[in-house]
């Protein structure tokens, strides 16, 4: 059973702030579901199956866009704030 | 015209042969955009160059370069990308943001000359089975709209189920293609892992999720799937496949019987009426028990959340996307998310989070994705010897609003018969199998085929063979 701590230190981890009300009810929900998927821990896999692996696959870096002066300023575009001609973000220290 | 008994294919026709023009088409389905989407809630968008495609691909009709789908209007699920059009995924962290770029499958259908009319309604990031999950208020059913048109691609499936557009594209993670077309009473699908592009699909669960078509008949999902599919040099996990259908008449059809004894009454009843028909056609139909296809759900559970969390991770506003600034850089993250999210995507991640932090990662992640592996080994066993697994595609029909947004579990079983194509990497696809009565209104369902990884050809064959039995119920 996940606490009401539980769930807020998952929070802090994952960078997200909790409303009074959610804080009420996503122990129980979220408790539910980890309960239903533990169920399939004790499950025997073959060995197989547990020495699988992926494998990447790699091409080389190359700018393919048709208009890249365009492709830029629709990106430009999407920013929250840009300053001259480059992104601004918020103070890091 | 009724775009409503009107297939791509009819309308190709008519446009060759000048019974209308692509304008008149067009504006067909915007009549019913205009009169029905206020109520229905299924467009969230209207893409703003709709004249300049009726433009070019009524040229291209009159210049006799017209392919089977130029002048089809096209409705896209909120989180595919069209430069210059807003792609939110129904998420208020994506308000605002406009595709900088076309996904592949937008450009591969783009040379073809359809017409994107907008943009659907979904579950946020494609997190739901109802679109009751949406920064933007839910869908409706068209068939009562009193009832979900089940989701994540609920906007989708109503856009075609409501005459707003000919057909529409959605995305799949664990059924939300197939779960919407079944409960709008129209046709969904779902390839084989990696044979569509994922290129500018806002990701979800990246080793799951597939884009796919919706619409009224096998044939037309087929074409569709066909000139979307295909190697991209921008999708990594994109493959070619082959296209030919075997030349087969009669199919051995299994059905997996795991959780068939949740399946609402009158949905088994018309299950088991087309399986009598199925097997008068001259198929084969066995009834047994596929056991690992039980893991198909929790396994979903561990390495869906598990992927959401990476991929949601992106949505900080810092590059893009709604920035609530806050006084420190830590704060600007927090007011961003916070008030970017809702809450099936809160409760997500923090699930993703819990299953990926030190001590669980290996009871949980690893170990589902070696049962991934098991079920892989499993179904290739039974499609030795089956062409495809068959269950109804949901235990029931549309739910009412509000039925099952307080338990997540709930939620979760809509997916039970969808969820292992997805996990396995199987082309699957829900036909219309009817429809059962709910409070005097008759509600449609779902008939799910899901065939071995590769066969999408032979899946389309499938169902093409057996939709028409459907039909006549």
């Amino acid at each position: 059973m996940l606490s009401r701590e539980d769930i807020e230190h998952l929070a802090t981890l994952a960078r997200l702030e909790l409303t009074e009300q959610e804080k009420e009810v996503f122990p129980k929900q979220l408790s539910d579901v980890v309960g239903f998927i533990k169920a399939v821990t004790e499950i025997e896999t073959t060995d197989v199956a547990r020495d699988f692996t992926n494998v990447n696959t790699m091409r080389d870096d190359v700018a393919r866009t048709k208009d890249n002066a365009e492709e830029r300023e629709r990106i430009m575009g999407e920013m929250p704030e840009i300053e001259k001609d480059l992104l601004k973000v918020p103070k890091i220290l | 015209m009724n775009i409503l008994e009107l297939t791509l294919f009819d309308a190709h026709k008519a446009l060759t042969a000048g019974d209308f023009t692509v304008r008149q088409l067009v504006d067909a389905c915007l009549e019913n955009i205009n009169t029905k989407n206020e109520d229905l809630n299924v467009f969230l968008h209207i893409h703003t160059d709709i004249d300049e495609q009726v433009v070019r691909a009524q040229s291209m009709i009159d210049a006799g370069e017209a392919t089977e789908l130029t002048g089809i209007p096209i409705a896209l699920k909120a989180n595919i990308m069209r430069t210059g059009q807003i792609a939110n995924a129904s998420s208020k962290i994506l308000e605002n943001y406009k595709a900088t770029y076309d996904a592949t499958v937008v450009e591969r259908l783009e040379q073809q000359g359809v017409i994107f009319m907008g943009s659907t309604n979904m579950d946020e990031f494609a997190m739901g089975s109802s679109t009751e999950n949406s920064a933007y208020g839910p869908t409706k059913n068209p068939h009562d709209t009193s009832r979900v048109p089940g989701g994540s691609s609920g906007g989708s499936a109503a856009a075609v189920a409501s005459g707003m557009a000919l057909v529409a594209l959605g995305t799949d993670t664990g059924g939300s293609i197939r779960q919407p077309a079944a409960l709008c009473g129209i046709v969904g699908s779902k390839t084989t892992y990696g044979a569509v592009s994922r290129h500018g699909a806002i990701a979800m669960g990246s080793s799951l999720d597939q884009i796919g078509p919706f619409t009224k008949t096998v044939q037309e999902a087929a074409l569709l799937t066909e000139i979307m599919a295909g190697k991209d040099d921008f999708d990594m996990t994109s493959i070619d496949t082959d296209w030919k259908a075997p030349e087969q008449k009669t199919y051995k059809f299994l059905l997996a019987n795991d959780g068939f004894d949740q399946v609402e009454p009158d949905v088994k009843d018309r299950c088991n009426a087309l399986i009598e028909k199925i097997k008068n056609e001259g198929h084969t139909v066995d009834i047994q028990s596929v056991p690992s296809l039980q893991y198909g759900l929790p396994v979903y559970y561990i390495s869906m959340p598990a992927e959401v969390s990476s991929n949601l991770a992106r949505y900080d506003g810092i590059r893009y996307g709604e920035r609530k600034d806050g006084d420190k850089l830590l704060a600007t993250y927090l007011n961003s998310k916070s008030e970017g999210f809702g809450a099936e995507s809160k409760r997500r991640i923090m699930l993703g989070t819990y299953i990926l932090s030190k001590g669980y990662e290996d009871r949980l992640y690893t170990q589902a994705i070696a049962l991934k592996e098991d079920m892989k080994a499993e179904a290739a066993k039974v499609f030795e010897q089956y062409d495809a697994i068959i269950t109804p595609t949901t235990l029931a029909p549309a739910f009412k609003f509000g039925e099952k947004t307080d338990n997540p579990l709930d939620m979760y079983a809509e997916d039970l018969f969808t969820v292992s194509a997805n996990i396995i990497g199987a082309p699957a696809i829900s036909i219309p199998m009817g429809t059962v009565d709910r409070d005097g209104i008759a509600m449609p369902v779902g008939f799910h085929i899901m065939s071995n990884a590769g066969d999408d050809a032979k899946m389309f064959a499938i169902a093409a063979s057996v939709e028409h039995l459907a039909d006549n119920q």
